[in-house]
């Protein structure tokens, strides 16, 4: 039950929100009460029988549209819900600096649309279901990031073209695999693939097209500006929930279907990929002289380190706690980044203008922001006894426990980077040599609401026994 | 902020009344932590606690400004949970948090008067602290992995090298051993009087503490670390004052002689793993080292403090209090210092080395009075800082520090040294280094016009040097390549390649 409501009830509010655009906040909202309490519901049982199948209608696969429900789905359904959540309360809370145009009566459709479309790709259970999924939640981001106007529009276009192709890609793929073996469903596919020149093709079209979508190095053009320039709102999602939905379908293929093909090799690449993103995306914000444009290159740094998952748990040796590892990481990577976009926001808003170390401080600026701030920067750097050092913690484990000295490198200096760049964003505020000024006063709800996620990411590393327990490794495939 | 002094009560209550092997433990994530009271702790925290205590009393009266008190009683209270938190941690993971915790709260300590200098000072302590902390959070995984049982002991890791070595590198950065020594000059003087206080008295103790937990059940397996320690401790106690008398400002010599006494905490740690039979005293003596320092040093910065807003005959009366702390450090008998020197000769005696080791730390001793007597001439020479409100209360902090560092080591420490310090060798033995460095001191101080003067020598003051930029054309370089990756056709040629990659590496795998 609580998965129907998680993926009916958004698309549903979303009808109602376009036909009646005033009711748009109201529709929101009340659709987020129930669909965190769905994903509540449906971890509580995740967590008590395992996973377990849905069909709709009836209809058994391969016929019918079959969902199927885990521990890490319910943990992505979850993290939906509180990001998603989280940011439309923001949205609504902030009063607007330029007058409602007349675009804006599309904001609170598209944002229900996204987030029906997410809740639906993580229940997913089939090839094609998912490539829907995927269009549902790309072609809402692109309009919500369209929405802003001015500079976003160009971004936006680009992001539309390189998730198009991506999903293409994707198709292509999924093609192939259904004209080799007559299947969709993850399940049966599972069952009936075996290596051969079809089959590798198609695995490799379906990832590059997760890996476009999910913005993995060198494939992140699109990311930093895409980012970077939509409304704080919008980014904290995008970078905190859509990206991860990419890895998230990664690690269902590659651990499902294709988990017969994942040997040296392929885990190789993933990984090593996955490692130039976390050093390349952390350099590169390093370098950035804009506060959003160095949060969004944080977000290509940190989905690198979701990708060492390959490499690790294929080396067999304590699989388990990389596995775990990687998924918390990406989980508390979701909370923490939406709560710098949110907190980012307030300050932008506060200030004007968003260059880096001329912020102001703590005491001329909005202070629940950048404490907010600093508590989600301590989560993605990974300090105790956050989600992130949790999550770092497990995955450094495996490392070291392999001998995988090049991921061990990877892994540390990516937090020494990230530390590195997070400290320069936030070594502005400590100085009292700025002199205040605010341009205006954002209300102190929108730095509460960021201050909420940031502990939401501190709350996964004291709940991180709980939410490895649900995370636990699938032996055996997806 | 007027209460924080009163946060410190509760930890010296502890230090005093709770009995060893209280224990409070639960399942912490991701692992079971505890914290507990054992000798070695209370060793630690009663003068962590004590300086804590009166350096937030100092503090309250000091730090002006409004909401400065409040972002600096913030940064205070959490650098102050996190020293607490870890002297009493019981296991690996409770340790490594609240160490991380000090650490990242003393930078705002270290950055708070917000001057060029300051910020500058916080940027080295900061990129040096992480690295340090980086080095501890492997360490800690290592011991994870190979951990038994729900909580992560401090003990069982000597069987791997890398994990030692990786704790030595970390707790030896925040003790300031020498080659990982670059913040402490830099940073210590940098903030704010009694910020320095606890910097230099209880917060680099926490090295030596972690050290301790790590090495100290398992010394017999170390000790090929042994001699290379006690030099490492060796060269740092003389390079540290070698590197102090120069300096112009007297709390960058304070500084440099934290790191000269950590050197002799290091050459104790040394001597600790290298013979069995001298560990239970080298411990002892680092105990009694650690008491002695941290009150020593606390009341020296905050001497410091008092000296530069006091005017006329209480500068005076100030300077002449300032003689007792700075005689301690130096060893003179009847202080703390002769205390922790005869633990140090008691220790050393127990080596083979003992023969060259004992003179090389009388020399030290030397070397120490001519750095206090420099300190001296410095602080009687400060500027005064027109500062017109209340301190009283500074003054008081101040003396109640004196008047512990008198009493407490003394009543806390081990009756036999205690005992061993009162022998007329040992009284002799602590006399004639003062002495003669107070001589070489005095006869410098008089003949030092009128030597020829080397141009540029005592001329450093720590953390202006230019620094060119190493690569400037890096950052450049790496925008461009990114904004390439950006374009289309890049993005075309891109998709080919990852393509190809991934069709090659599944083929190869499974063809």
């Amino acid at each position: 039950m609580g998965a129907v409501i998680l993926a009916v009830l958004p698309l549903a509010a979303a009808i109602g929100a376009f036909v009646r655009p005033g009711a748009g906040p109201t529709l929101t909202l009340g659709t987020g009460l129930l669909t965190l309490g769905a994903a509540l519901a449906v971890a509580r049982q995740a967590l008590e029988t395992g996973s377990w199948r849905q069909e709709l209608g009836g209809w058994g696969a391969p016929l019918g549209i079959g969902w199927r429900l885990d521990g890490l789905s319910a943990c992505m359904l979850l993290l939906t819900a509180l990001v998603v959540g989280a940011a439309a309360v923001y949205r609504a809370a902030e009063k607007p600096e330029k007058p409602p145009s007349e675009a804006d009566r599309y904001f609170w459709p598209l944002w229900l649309f996204l987030w029906g479309g997410l809740n639906a790709l993580f229940l997913a259970a089939d090839l094609f279901n998912l490539y829907v999924t995927l269009e549902f939640v790309s072609l809402a981001a692109v309009g919500l990031i369209a929405l802003a106007g001015g500079p976003a529009l160009a971004a936006a276009w680009r992001y539309f073209l390189a998730t198009l192709l991506g999903s293409s890609i994707y198709l292509l793929g999924v093609a192939l695999l259904y004209g080799q073996y007559g299947v969709l469903d993850l399940e049966q596919m599972a069952g009936v693939l075996s290596s051969g020149p079809t089959t590798v093709l198609a695995a490799a079209l379906a990832t590059l097209g997760l890996l476009l979508k999910g913005a993995v190095f060198p494939l992140h053009f699109w990311l930093p500006a895409a980012h970077g320039r939509a409304p704080a709102t919008v980014s904290a999602v995008l970078s905190g929930v859509v990206v991860a939905g990419a890895f998230y379908l990664m690690v269902r293929l590659w651990f499902g279907p294709f988990a017969v093909l994942l040997d040296g090799g392929p885990a190789l690449v993933l990984g090593g990929l996955g490692a130039a993103a976390i050093l390349w995306g952390g350099t590169q914000a390093l370098l950035q002289r804009r506060l959003k444009m160095l949060i969004a290159y944080s977000t290509v740094s940190q989905l690198g380190y979701g990708m060492l998952v390959f490499p690790l748990v294929g080396s067999g040796v304590l699989a388990e706690r990389a596995w775990r590892g990687a998924l918390l990481l990406v989980l508390a990577h979701g909370l923490a980044k939406a709560a710098l976009f949110l907190a980012a926001g307030c300050i932008v808003r506060a200030r004007g203008h968003d260059r880096i170390g001329r912020l102001g401080g703590p005491q001329n600026g909005p202070a629940w922001a950048w404490l907010a701030f600093a508590l989600a920067s301590a989560s993605l750097i990974g300090l105790p006894p956050t989600g992130g050092f949790a999550g770092k913690w497990w995955l450094l484990q495996s490392a070291l426990a392999a001998q995988a000295w090049i991921w061990v490198a990877v892994i540390l200096s990516g937090t020494v980077l990230t530390a590195a760049y997070l400290f320069r964003a936030l070594a502005g505020p400590l100085t009292p040599a700025v002199p205040p000024v605010a341009v205006s006063r954002p209300p102190t709800a929108l730095a509460m609401i960021a201050l909420a996620l940031a502990l939401g990411a501190w709350a996964l590393g004291l709940l991180s026994a709980p939410f490895g327990r649900l995370l636990a490794y699938p032996l055996g495939g997806a | 902020m007027r209460l924080m002094p009163w946060a410190a009560l509760p930890a010296l209550l502890a230090a005093l009344l709770v009995p060893s092997g209280a224990v409070l433990s639960g399942s912490g994530p991701p692992t079971e932590v505890g914290f507990g009271m054992d000798p070695v702790a209370r060793a630690f925290l009663l003068p962590a606690a004590l300086l804590w205590g009166l350096a937030g009393w100092f503090a309250d009266r000091w730090i002006a400004g409004a909401e400065r008190r409040a972002l600096f009683a913030g940064f205070w209270l959490a650098a102050m949970a996190g020293n607490l938190g870890l002297i009493l941690a019981q296991d690996l993971l409770a340790f490594y948090t609240c160490f991380a915790l000090m650490t990242f709260a003393a930078y705002g300590l270290v950055i708070h008067e917000g001057t060029d200098r300051a910020l500058r000072a916080g940027r080295l302590y900061l990129a040096m602290m992480v690295v340090g902390e980086t080095c501890l959070f492997t360490a800690v995984a290592l011991a994870a992995v190979s951990a038994v049982g729900p909580r992560l002991e401090f003990a069982g890791m000597a069987g791997t090298p890398l994990a030692m070595a990786l704790f030595a590198a970390g707790f030896g950065m925040k003790l300031g051993v020498l080659g990982l020594h670059g913040w402490l000059p830099v940073a210590h003087p940098v903030a704010p009087v009694p910020a320095s206080a606890v910097l230099g008295g209880a917060m680099i103790k926490a090295g030596l503490l972690g050290w301790w937990r790590v090495a100290s059940p398992e010394s017999a397996e170390l000790t090929a670390w042994g001699l290379p320690l006690v030099g490492l401790g060796l060269a740092a106690a003389f390079y540290g004052i070698f590197m102090g008398l120069p300096e112009r400002d007297p709390k960058t010599v304070l500084a440099w002689s934290s790191i000269s006494q950590m050197g002799l905490a290091t050459l104790l740690a040394g001597v600790a793993v290298l013979e069995p039979r001298a560990g239970p005293v080298a411990w002892t003596g680092l105990a009694v080292l650690v008491l002695h320092h941290g009150l020593a040093k606390g009341a020296l910065f905050l001497g410091v403090g008092v000296m530069a807003t006091a005017g006329g005959s209480s500068r005076r009366l100030a300077w002449v209090i300032l003689w007792w702390p700075a005689l301690a450090l130096a060893g003179a008998p009847g202080t703390s210092g002769a205390l922790a020197k005869t633990a140090l000769d008691l220790a050393v005696a127990q080596t083979v080395h003992g023969s060259w080791i004992g003179p090389a730390l009388s020399l030290g001793a030397v070397a120490t009075t001519l750095l206090m007597a420099r300190f001296l001439y410095l602080a009687w020479t400060i500027q005064p800082d027109p500062r017109p409100e209340g301190e009283r209360g500074i003054w008081e902090a101040w003396g109640v520090l004196i008047v512990l560092l008198l009493g407490v080591p003394w009543f806390w420490s081990v009756e036999r040294i205690v005992a061993q310090a009162f022998s007329l060798d040992a009284i002799a033995a602590a006399l004639w280094p003062p002495a003669l460095g107070l001589l070489l001191a005095g006869v410098a101080w008089r003949l030092w016009p009128r030597l020829p003067r080397r141009p540029g020598w005592p001329a450093r003051v720590p953390g202006t040097r230019p620094r060119g930029r190493a690569f400037p054309a890096l950052p450049l370089a790496l925008s461009r390549l990114e904004q390439r990756l950006h374009r289309w056709p890049v993005v075309g040629r891109t998709v080919m390649i990852v393509t190809l990659l991934l069709v090659a590496a599944l083929w190869r795998a499974n063809a």
